[in-house]
This record gives structure tokens, sequence and C-alpha cells, in this order.
């Protein structure tokens, strides 16, 4: 067990590299000059002079890109060329909103979406698992910046329940922290809950028909002990896949939330940062975001472990 | 001899998108108490789909289920669904073909088997364990406090076997049914399980419904056998009078054909029965057994036999019942 | 003739009944299909009106959608103007009608090549060991990075235009197509009929076409609708956030960005293009919902 859980962390630096490696090597592309990329069109000569010294992009490129790598080992993302601050900095200052997004976001949508799922498995092919199945087909197809205009239109705008902007960190009072923090949430985590919702469904039907459930039935069980006690239990392992992988979908989506409900996290920097073509800022986001969902889907593995006593690798 | 269950004119179908199709047709027997009985077939036969159709374990959307199932006066084919689950696991137990996949993979087998208990009696979870741990021991699996806490796939088939006869008879039911209970294990832990069987309903006073395709098995346990063909009925009596006065020439081919190490070559190749099962989803005229009996006549592929008894304990339904002289 | 009636239902059991006449049985055929999948109909029917708007943009009583108009901004619907102005006073109508051109051209662009390069990707890595573990982890890398996030970087890397948007999303959306390509492609390796085919001296070539590539047309098909509407999500979210589709060509995203500022007041500049993509993302969904019911029994069976 241990032995394996060294196995798997050994398996991170490599990816870590390859993605740094796919981040860092973006900029060089396109062919040209990527200093002149970044200054733009409008640029003088000075401007891109000045953006390729900061970036170092006057050595080769190899060691352009060990350097950095060091860089990053000892923290540091680089500096931005627009603000002129570490990156590390601007994305300390940023990152609290987007957490609290990304985290309520997870809660609510694996909250709704698991007995969603299971109730939709439960009654194959009668009215509620139809409703569901169209629900989530509708709530899958809309991009997530759509379902926000909806939400906040229906909860702010007509119906004033809720807030449509901002962010109020949670030091200042748990209620507007909340209030302000449901739509976004909501919006975000629509589209995921969707495919969460199917992969339950799709999962729980798989383990109903299992030998195992049959012997639950004749041991006298109702449909609560065989659902949730034997039946999720065995399902949980696709389930927890997905719950893993959709983290990055939450990732992608929380940029264009941000942007929706005008909440100054991380989406926000790396939209001011494309405004600015401040690439440091966005290497530097998508890194942190990659490191993360690498760690996130790592943790994952290992609790399958726990979920299920025979994958001992 | 007190009847404890009462089957009559059972009869099951599934539905599908194509239409339905009959696998039970009109089947009726009785189990006394403390009496084993074997439902004997070849695959296909309806055989277990009678067994599981007794505790209405079929997908009630797609099974429609006639006729009567009496269990100490009550008619379980027609109680609310709360009081059949009372029913099962608490006054009949079920044990299943396949002990690997029918038992949770992801449970302690000392839950699984107390779950058996909580789910029908009142009593704390230690108490329950306690009780697992005292039928493991019953049911002659080794080291069971180790066993207790492990899963299944940690343990042989065998011993597989033995924890789901743990967990049928954990709250002291009055019948258990076995659907092919030794047909997944190896030979040697057949026979032990046969004989842990045959001790349990000694000690217990149950009655035993096994459904089996092997004669063998029918022959070390049971009192009475039922034998069926293709969805019906074709002959029921006393394992003594099925094996030495078989009535019905379906019979007389599956007794052929049992290998054995006492033949000798000169009685020439094992009996085989040609033709196949008739399909269940097919209109039906005559007996089902007409096209591969070699005593057929024109009657047969006309009219559908009665069961008529051959003696006060053995009926067969067929026009050419073979008599055979008592010794 | 009686005989023979009388024989078979001694032997055996029933016959199906011929069909006097073949072609009506195979149309037959075909409409029950469609009948059982009405997710196929139902999305394909949403994704033939879209594409045939996008085709004949110019044709459905729409104007120039990059005309200014300083004296005509922010109209409401009406007679002249079916959907409104926006806030530079242009036809709003005429602006959703070409954004369609977009839409439908990314995610068929995108679909096809990421179809192709993933092929390409998915079989090398299925062809050797150490190809396989060299491409793995690089798609593994690829796939690391939450797409969006990748896109947006692509984007930022170079010029925005709509081929560079079509370039990000294939690269995005590569890795996806990849694995399954190379799931198949090993499953098939270990296949007794490959094997025969080898035997029989075919060389690697025709084993690939006559024997591997047709495995590979259905999940293809079914990736091939995934990677369409992601597409159309992705375009529309880099365009939305100003890093995709450039401002000057109208696409469904670029409209919503330009009606964000003042949403609330004109709620309908940023709701109708809203409309038109959830209906087409939903046909999308929808044909690739029914291919992947109708191409996998299991599934079918169970809905």
């Amino acid at each position: 067990m241990v032995y394996y859980v060294f196995r798997r962390l050994l398996m991170l630096p490599p990816v870590t590299l390859i993605v740094a490696f796919i981040v860092f090597g973006l900029l060089y592309i396109t062919p040209g000059d990527p200093a002149a990329m970044i200054a733009g069109d409008q640029a003088t000569p000075e401007e891109v002079e000045r953006i390729r010294v900061s970036m170092g992009l006057d050595q080769p490129f190899y060691i352009r890109f060990a350097f950095w790598v060091w860089q990053l080992m000892n923290g540091d993302l680089g500096t931005s060329i627009f603000a002129n601050q570490p990156v590390v900095q601007m994305i300390g200052q940023r990152i609290g909103p987007t957490f609290s997004l990304l985290t309520m976001s997870l809660a609510i949508s694996v909250a709704i979406a698991v007995p969603v799922g299971v109730a939709a498995a439960w009654q194959r092919g009668h009215a509620i698992d139809r409703i569901i199945t169209a629900l989530t087909v509708l709530a899958f197809s809309l991009p997530v910046f759509v379902v926000g205009y909806l939400l906040a239109f229906s909860f702010s705008t007509s119906l004033h329940w809720l807030p449509a902007q901002g962010y109020v960190p949670l030091a200042e009072g748990f209620v507007p922290y909340i209030s302000h923090l449901i739509l976004p949430s909501l919006t975000l985590g629509v589209s995921y809950a969707a495919i969460l919702a199917r992969t339950t469904r799709a999962s729980m039907l798989d383990v109903l028909t299992q030998d195992y459930v049959r012997t639950a039935v004749a041991k006298g069980a109702g449909p609560r002990v065989i659902l949730y006690k034997h039946a999720l239990r065995n399902a949980s392992v696709p389930i927890v896949t997905v719950i893993s992988i959709g983290i990055a979908t939450l990732m992608g989506g929380s940029v264009i939330t941000e942007s929706v409900f005008s909440i100054p996290g991380l989406g926000r920097l790396t939209l001011d940062a494309i405004l600015h073509r401040d690439y440091p800022v966005i290497q530097g986001v998508v890194l942190l975001f990659s490191a993360s969902y690498v760690a996130i889907n790592l943790i994952t593995d290992l609790a399958y472990t726990i979920v299920d006593p025979r994958i001992r690798y | 001899m007190t009847v404890v269950l009462e089957v009559q004119r059972l009869n099951v179908s599934f539905v599908a998108t194509s239409g339905s199709v009959r696998a039970v047709r009109g089947v009726s027997f009785s189990v006394a108490r403390s009496e084993t009985l074997a439902i004997v077939g070849e695959s296909g036969s309806g055989k277990s789909v009678t067994a599981l159709s007794l505790m209405r374990l079929h997908d009630a959307e797609r099974t429609k289920i006639s006729g009567s199932v009496k269990f100490k006066g009550a008619e379980l084919l027609e109680v609310s669904e709360a009081e059949m689950r009372s029913v099962r696991g608490n006054e009949i137990g079920m044990i299943f073909q396949e002990p690997m996949s029918s038992l949770n993979p992801l449970m302690q087998i000392g839950n699984q088997v107390a779950e058996a208990i909580l789910l029908h009696q009142s009593v704390s979870r230690s108490e329950a364990k306690q009780r697992a741990l005292r039928l493991l021991i019953q049911v002659g699996i080794a080291d069971p406090e180790r066993r207790m806490r492990e899963y299944p796939h940690q343990l042989s088939g065998g011993m597989r076997q033995r924890v789901m006869i743990a967990m049928a008879l954990a709250c002291d039911p009055e019948i258990l049914i076995a659907d092919e209970p030794t047909t997944a294990l190896d030979v040697t832990v057949q026979a032990q399980i046969l004989d842990l069987m045959r001790e349990l309903k000694a000690r217990t006073g149950a009655s035993i419904v096994i459904i089996t395709h092997d004669l063998g098995v029918v022959a070390e346990l049971a009192d009475r056998v039922v034998i069926m063909y293709a969805g019906v009925k074709m002959e029921e009596g006393t394992t003594a009078e099925i094996f030495s006065r078989p009535a019905h020439p379906y019979t007389v081919g599956l007794l052929g054909a049992i290998p054995s190490l006492d033949r000798n070559r000169s009685e020439g190749p094992l009996t085989e029965i040609p033709g196949q099962v008739p399909s269940p989803s097919h209109a039906r005229v005559g007996c089902s057994f007409a096209a591969r009996c070699s005593l057929s006549s024109s009657i047969c592929f006309e009219t559908e036999p009665e069961l008529e008894d051959v003696s006060p304990s053995h009926t067969a339904a067929c026009h050419h019942k073979i008599r055979t002289p008592v010794a | 003739m009686n005989h023979q009636a009388h024989s078979s239902s001694m032997a055996a059991p029933l016959q199906a009944v011929e069909l006097p006449i073949r072609r009506a049985k195979s149309e037959w055929r075909v409409l029950r299909f469609l009948k059982r999948h009405p997710q196929i109909v139902a999305g394909s029917l949403i994704l033939l009106v879209v594409t045939l708007v996008a085709i004949f943009a110019p044709l459905l009583g729409t104007v120039d959608p990059r005309a200014i108009s300083v004296t005509k901004r922010l109209r409401p619907p009406s007679a002249e103007f079916w959907f409104g102005t926006d806030a530079l006073g242009r036809d709003l109508y005429s602006r959703v009608v070409y954004g369609a051109r977009i839409s439908v051209g990314v995610s068929v662009s995108c679909a096809f090549l990421s179809c192709v390069g993933g092929s390409i990707v998915g079989m090398v890595s299925a062809s050797g060991r150490w190809a396989d573990s060299v491409v793995m982890r690089v798609m593994d890398g690829f796939m690391s990075i939450p797409s969006m996030l990748l896109a947006i970087a692509l984007m930022a890397a170079t010029r925005g235009s709509v081929g560079t948007v079509i370039a990000a999303i294939t690269v995005v959306e590569i890795p996806r197509v990849a694995r399954v390509i190379r799931s198949v492609m090993l499953a098939l390796r270990e296949m007794p009929f490959v094997e025969a085919a080898v035997a029989a001296g075919s060389t690697t070539p025709k084993i690939f076409v006559r024997h591997l590539l047709p495995a590979v047309v259905s999940p293809l098909t079914v990736q091939a609708t995934f990677v369409g509407s992601a597409a159309i999500i992705i375009e529309a979210s880099l365009s939305f956030i100003g890093a995709g589709t450039p401002p000057t060509i109208p696409s469904w995203g670029n409209i919503m960005a330009d009606g964000k500022a003042l949403w609330q007041v004109k709620p309908h500049l940023v709701f109708i293009p809203a409309v038109f993509l959830g209906v087409t993302i939903l046909g999308v969904n929808l044909l690739g919902d029914g291919l992947r019911d109708a191409l996998d029994p299991r599934m079918a069976e169970r809905s």
C-alpha cells in the first residue's frame, strides 16, 4: 500500500513537468518573435525589447526552460509585464474568492447530483427518470455564461432575491458571503452536476443488476438499504472518477463565471491578463490550476483504495 | 404431514418488447414440514424462474405471475411488498448459485451476516454480530473471528457458500430455497456443502426446496422430486419412485444420461435425448416433449397430457406412461 | 404444402414468415430505428435547421452584420430590425444569423480535425510499447490542463482569428479522441481475427484499412459529436471573454460579450444569442446521445 502511494507520487513530477513544458512552450508555437506577439501590433521597438529582456526571451529555449523550472521550484512564477508585480503575489491576492466559488460549486453539485442520479436509476423508465434525463441533457447543453445570465436574470433582476454581482469575504459576515456565492456556484455547478447525475444513474443501473443486490432483496432489505448501503458503495468508483475529472470543468468555468458575476478572483485576473497580453500571469494561473488538478486526481486515485478494498495494485 | 408451502398453477411470463415469454406454465407442487423437495430439469426448464417466483424476486415491471403460492396460509402473490419483505430472509431463506457474485464485494462478511439478523430482529449491533459469529461456526467455517472481518474475495468458493447458508438461516426460516447451490463448486466441496445442508436441516427442522440439474444431488438430499421440462411439470414422486420406477420418458432419458463408474461398456453409450428444448416464446400444441420423445404418437402432438396418478405419491404427465412392475 | 407445415411444427419452432417484398422490409427497418431513437431525429433536425441558416444567411432577410449606425443604437425589436439593434447600431438579427456560420463552421472543423488528429495519435500510441508510454504521457500532460484554460493560453499566445480558435480547440480535444482510438486499437490487436489476417499474409496497411478502421468508425462518430458540442461551447466562451473570434466577425459569444455591459436594461441583447447557442448545443448533444445509445447495445437495452 505504501509502495503504491510512493509509486504514484513518483509519477507526479514527470506529468507536472510535461504540463509546465506545454504551458511554457505555447509561446513558441507561432512563428515569429514571441516578444513582439506579446507586445502587440501597436508596440514600439523599445517596448518589444523591454518585454524580451524582462521575460528573458533573448536566451536559447532550453536555458529559458531550465531557468523557468528552477524558478518554479522556488515558488516564483515570474513577474507580470503589465503590473510589474510578482505573479505569485497577484495570485495570492485573488485566490480566496475563486477557492470559495470552486468549493461551494463542488459541494452543491455533488449534494444534488448523486441523490438525483440514484433516484433516476431506481425509477428507471418512469416519469421521474425521463424528466431527470431530459433535464440533464438540457443542463449539459448550456454554456456556463448562458446559465449565469438565466439565473441572474431570474433570481436577481426579476425577483431580487439574491445579489448578482460581487463577492463578500467570509470575514465580513457569513450570510452576505453565502448569498453572493449562491448564484455563481449554481451557475458553475449546473453543467457539472448534470454529468455527475448521469454517471451516477448509469453506474447505479450497472450495479443494480448485480447478484448481490438480489441477495439483499432476498434477505428482506428495503429500497433505502439496497440503494444506499449496497448499491451506491459499489457504484462509487466511476462516480468518484467523474467527480475528480470534472473538477477541470469547474476550474475552466470559474473564469467565465467570475466574468458574469464580477467576482474579483483568479478568473478576473486571467481576463485582465488576456486584455493586456500579460503572458506571465496567464502562464502562472494555468500552471497553478493544472498542478492542483494533478494533485486532486492523485488524491482521488489513492481514495479508491479506501473505497474498494480489492484495489491494491 | 403439515404443508408449509403450496404452489398451484403457477404461471410466470416475461414481458419483452417483442412480446411475452411464458417460462413457467401451470406448475403445482407442495412442500411439507422438514421435507426436502428437489426441482429438477435441464437449462431452460423454468426451474430457477419458479424458485425466484416463490419470493417474488423477479423484476415486477417485466414479469407477470399468476396462480397461487400459499405459505402458512398467506397468499404470497398478493401480499403487499412490505409484508413480503418481512417474509424474505426471515421465514423463507434463499441461497444462490454463484456465491462470489452473490455476496457484496465491498462489505465485510460479518456485517453481511449480521445484516440478515438486523433486518428482521430488533437486537443491538453487537448482539447481531455475536449471533453472526455463532452462525459462522455452525456452518463450519474455521477461524470465524478472522473471517468476520474479511471480504468475500478473500474466501474460497466453498466458504462463501457456507456464508450464504449462514445468512439464509440467520432468522431460523421455515423453508430454505437453494438455487443450484453446488453447481459452481468443486466436486469435493459440493459433498461438504450437501452434508452441511443435511445436518442443518436435521437440526432446525426446516424444509428445503433445492433446484438442480444434478441427479446425484437429488439422490443425496431429496425426499421428493419434481421433474420440469420446458416450463411444465412432467413428473413428481418420491426419490425412490423416480429413480427406480420413472414413469415419464423424459425422466428415463435423464436417468440414462447419468454416467456411472459401475456401467460397463457393453451397456452401450450414454443415452442422449435428441433435439432441443422448445423456445418459451412460441406457442405450443400438445406435449412439450413430444418432438424429442421416442414414445410419441399422434395424440402427443395434439393434446397436452394431464398429470395422472401412477401411485398415491407419484404423478406423471404423459400419454404413454412407462409402468414398471414393482419388484 | 400441407406436409411442410405439419413437419415444421413437429420438428422446430415456428418459422418467421417471409415478407414478399424485400424493399418494404428495409424501409420499415429504418423507420422503426428512427422511432426508437427520437433523440437522433430531434438532434439532426435542429442541426439541419441551424446549418441551413448558416449556409443561406445572406438570403434570410439580413443586412450587413457589421454595418454600424450611430443613430440607430439600442433599438428594441421592430419591423425594421427584427431583433433590435446593439450598442453600435448593428442589426442584431443579421448578426445572430451570421453568427450561426461561426458556430457551425468551428464545430464541424474541430470535430473533423480532432478526429483525424486523434486517430493518428491514437494509432501511433497503440503501435508500440515505447511509443505508447511517450505519447500517453504527453496526452496525460495535456489532459491535466483544464481545457478552457488551455484554450485561453493558446489564444493568448497567438494572433486571434477564427483559424486560431479552431486550432486551439482541436489541440484541446485531440487527447480525448486519441485515448478512445488507442483503447479500441489495443483491444483489437488482441483479437483473433487480426492474428488470422496476419497469418494469412495480409500486409499491415491492409489489416489497418480492412479490419481495424471499421471498428473505429462508431466510437469515432460518437466522439465527433462530443467534440462538436465542446467546440461550440469553447468558442462561445472564448469569444465571450474576448479571447476568441475577433470582434469584427459576429459570433454568438461575441454578441453576448457586446451586450454584457447593458444586459440588465436590454436583456434581449444577451438572451437572443443565448437561446440560439443553447438550442444548437442541445441539438448536437441529442444527436450524440442518440448515436451512443444506438451504437452501444448494452446502453440501448438499458434505456
